[in-house]
């Protein structure tokens, strides 16, 4: 199982770089050897995803956080939505947020491509627990 | 507005005569609709904004009482007149007492009773319109403080996060490089929380008492950014000057036009290009006029068109480029506002922004 998980590759999107970088260290701690790629603005990550440029067919975790400038999180859901299946398979996402408002949590929640939600702060129970 | 416009009054009666001979005494003074009964008089009052209604007691399908009690959910803000004769005096008391009419007018009416009891309606018609005005703004107010009281909590939210889960990896981490690292977010993180709630004091002040006016001295108000910003500068790489010229007195309140060129300034710093060689932050203070003109000046990222109209909106934010409440540039537009003074973007992607302030003198 724990070898399965080494494999994971993450992408995190959030446009606060101090919380990026949090994240980041405690991923490292959990899964010593995921990939983790990181992003502030949510556009540049749909745009890596687009291209599809690992070119792997290993499976990604996206952390997505709500509230950003440019493109939010539910935007990049919207345009995440209209990529091609075989792109969209391969990622699994979770919402990743410090958001406590009950209409944020319930949309988040009723979208088909999040998987579940985190309240922030990422901790190592959380990250633990998402494997179950 | 509508003091100038004359009183819409509906008036009911099965009596033509009646009708016709109100019409003929009031037309001058008010806008007459007739009805000659309940149908008519619904029409009137789903087309035109009645303020006022006359009805008869007396009719052959309805009587007044039981049609103002028809109509009082569906129009409750055009007042109620009763005309009646002595015999059903009973019968209307009670029904003025449930708060269905607002007057009753004596038949046969005389045109000085009439009158005042129309005059006296309109006054207590302007007086409910306008309570009910409050009470939509004030409905309003209290929505936008919930809102407001959310954002404030979610921002102040973050940083005290991001604080508390470095805290937490710093027990795990060994390597004291990567200790310092973790102590430098855990600064930035409070900086961040601390620029926030100087932004919520800014907010208070600006929306709190009177104008503090006084003699603007710009070199001293250039002297106080040079001395903040000129080494902020040497740091950063970036080139800071600040020109002034006053060739004529100028009075203003000082703490609101620093929380002006606060932001403006911060933001010049803050939203540099990374690759840029040749960076610069320029402020001009001039007052040739009557008017005093602050400009700022920057060759950084730049504003897109299309967000430079909502930059002032609260807890906007145009750009990942750096950290920022969304908080500043609308208290430097709130301030503006309050010294009825102007502002004027100009600004180009990756070429630079240019705001350009002018406050009138007091």
């Amino acid at each position: 199982m724990i070898e399965e998980l080494q494999k994971y590759q993450l992408i995190l999107i959030d446009d606060n770089s101090i919380d990026q970088m949090l994240h980041r260290k405690i991923i490292e701690i959990v899964f010593p050897a995921a990939s983790v790629k990181l992003f502030t603005e949510a556009t540049t990550a749909l745009k890596h995803i687009q291209a599809n440029e690992d070119g792997t067919p290993h499976h990604t975790v996206i952390f997505l956080d709500i509230q950003m400038p440019v493109m939010n999180g539910f935007q990049f859901l919207e345009a995440f939505h209209l990529l091609p299946e075989d792109i969209k398979k391969l990622y699994t996402i979770y919402i990743v947020s410090s958001s406590v408002n009950q209409f944020d949590i319930s949309k988040a929640k009723n979208n088909p491509y999040v998987k579940d939600m985190i309240i922030k702060p990422l901790t190592k129970e959380t990250l633990l627990n998402l494997l179950h | 507005m509508e003091k100038q416009q004359k009183i819409i009054v509906l008036y009911i009666d099965d009596e033509i005569n009646n009708l016709n001979s109100f019409k003929a005494t009031f037309r001058f003074d008010y806008t007459i609709l007739l009805a000659q009964n309940a149908e008519e008089a619904l029409n009137h009052l789903n087309t035109n904004n009645v303020q006022i209604i006359l009805s008869d007691q007396r009719m052959p399908t309805i009587t007044g009482v039981e049609f103002f009690e028809q109509i009082r959910e569906s129009h409750p803000n055009a007042v109620r007149l009763l005309i009646t004769g002595f015999s059903d005096i009973e019968s209307v008391i009670d029904s003025i007492n449930r708060g269905h009419i607002f007057r009753y007018i004596k038949k046969p009416w005389v045109e000085l009773d009439v009158k005042s009891a129309i005059e006296e309606a309109y006054k207590f018609y302007l007086a409910t319109s306008l309570l009910d005005e409050k009470n939509i703004s004030l409905q309003k107010a209290y929505n936008e403080l919930n809102k407001f009281a959310y954002s404030v909590a979610h921002d102040l939210k973050g940083p005290l996060v991001s604080v508390m889960g470095a805290l937490t990896i710093v027990g795990q981490k060994e390597d004291p490089k990567e200790r310092l690292e973790l102590l430098d977010m855990i600064q930035s993180s409070l900086q961040k929380l601390q620029g926030f709630v100087d932004s919520m004091f800014d907010y208070y002040r600006l929306n709190q008492g009177e104008l503090q006016i006084e003699e603007v001295n710009l070199e001293h108000l250039s002297q106080h950014y040079n001395d903040i910003y000129a080494l902020e500068g040497k740091v950063k790489g970036i080139d800071f000057s600040i020109q002034t010229e006053q060739t004529k007195p100028f009075r203003s309140d000082v703490s609101k036009l620093k929380i002006i060129l606060n932001n403006l300034i911060e933001n010049a710093f803050k939203y540099q290009r990374t690759d840029a060689t040749d960076k610069f932050v320029k402020v001009k203070l001039l007052i040739t006029s009557e008017l005093a003109e602050m400009i700022v000046e920057d060759n950084g990222i730049g504003i897109e068109e299309k967000y430079q109209h909502s930059i002032f909106d609260m807890f906007y934010r145009a750009t990942t480029h750096a950290p920022g409440s969304g908080f500043g540039l609308y208290n430097a537009k709130d301030a503006i506002t309050k010294l009825e003074g102007t502002l004027r973007v100009d600004s180009k992607p990756n070429e630079g922004s240019l705001f350009t302030v002018s406050i009138p003198t007091k």
